[in-house]
């Protein structure tokens, strides 16, 4: 049962970085540079969306840059 | 009867069974002993990386400071462990033997790689080197420095399967399903540690004491331990596959790895007395056709 849950955690694992660290990070660091994000968003969700798009691309191509493995 | 060689000073003209002996003799001057620089070293780096934390977070010490340090951590906490991992601190059944299995597992905490997985992957590459289909570092091959750069870094990614990616499956082909746990559980708690600090609002500290470091330190590791001393690696065989190499960063900033040779060919040979045994058997390798390079 843990091995499986594991599996799966690790199969996700882009996707499951991109929504739990991502957002947080990006939130801090915007902070940081006192930069506002765009459309009145505030800065954790800017850091889920860019968290949850680049971590949604990363699940698919199997990398988080262009090349691939 | 032995082939008889024509290079290698007083050595030459030796069958290859009095070159061996010659070779063995001197290696064996070089064996035992506690290496306490490495125990330092590991426990030492590993506390120092420790100290860090509270001190960026404290705001006592900055976090580019912290990073560049961390930096230097992750890229030197491999060493130590490397030492343990050939039961060179303490062989089983001796007074060190605990010494030797804590700097294995400690030092090597930073890199979030188990001691264990290391252990015995290591075994396999030194057991297989160059093996395109059983040395399992193998995939750090690369044309150039460059090159070897850009592959640990896609070496890295979520969907490789080589780099530190594939020593699971070596794991698996050697029937140790009980050790692929090991690099699960770390990842888990590394992972977990991230966020947990990311969401505590050390999300900063998180990225430049841990995340980027361990990065970077992978990429000088690579290099210097894997890609730079079998380059090209093609070659197999105790003598040609591995070389030693004048390194533009000298010894230090290789991390030692300009007499990798002597370590494949005596692999329980301290790190820190390479340089004298390289010296000392400097003919009887160029007698047996070693890739000597420039050093």
């Amino acid at each position: 049962m843990l091995i499986a849950v594991l599996k799966t955690g690790f199969q996700l694992g882009p996707l499951l970085f991109g929504l739990l660290f991502i957002p947080p990070v990006t939130a801090q660091i915007l902070t940081v540079l006192d930069w506002t994000p765009p459309l009145g968003m505030t800065p954790l969700l800017a850091g889920f969306l860019l968290g949850g798009i680049w971590g949604v691309y990363a699940q698919w191509r199997g990398s988080w840059l262009t090349w691939r493995p | 009867m032995d082939a008889v060689t024509s290079h290698g000073g007083r050595f030459a003209g030796m069958t290859k069974k009095e070159l061996i002996r010659a070779e063995q003799a001197i290696a064996h001057k070089y064996m035992g002993g506690v290496p306490w620089l490495m125990v330092a070293w590991g426990l030492g780096n590993f506390a120092i990386w420790l100290a860090l934390w509270p001190l960026v977070m404290t705001g006592t010490l900055p976090l580019g400071v912290g990073f560049l340090i961390a930096c230097a951590n992750v890229t030197l906490c491999y060493l130590p462990s490397h030492e343990a991992q050939h039961d060179i601190i303490g062989r089983k059944g001796t007074k060190w033997r605990w010494l030797n299995e804590l700097i294995g597992h400690v030092s090597l905490i930073p890199l979030v790689l188990p001691y264990r997985v290391a252990r015995l992957t290591h075994y396999e590459h030194h057991k297989h080197t160059n093996d395109p289909n059983r040395d399992p570092d193998h995939g750090t091959k690369a044309k150039g420095p460059l090159d070897s750069i850009r592959r640990t870094i896609l070496s890295q990614q979520p969907g490789s399967q080589s780099g530190l990616n594939n020593y699971g499956a070596v794991l698996q082909q050697m029937g140790r399903e009980d050790v692929i746990l090991d690099g699960a559980i770390y990842k888990l708690l590394f992972f977990g540690t991230l966020c947990a600090l990311a969401w505590s609002g050390y999300a900063l500290e998180a990225i430049f004491l841990w995340w980027l470091p361990r990065q970077f330190g992978l990429i000088y590791i690579i290099f210097f331990l894997s890609w730079a001393p079998h380059h090209p690696a093609e070659e197999k065989g105790r003598y040609r596959n591995t070389r030693s190499w004048r390194s533009k960063l000298g010894n230090i900033g290789s991390l030692g790895m300009q007499f990798h040779l002597i370590h494949h060919l005596y692999p329980t040979i301290p790190l820190t007395r390479h340089p004298a045994v390289y010296a000392e058997m400097k003919p009887i390798l160029e007698a047996r056709g070693c890739r000597l390079g420039d050093l």
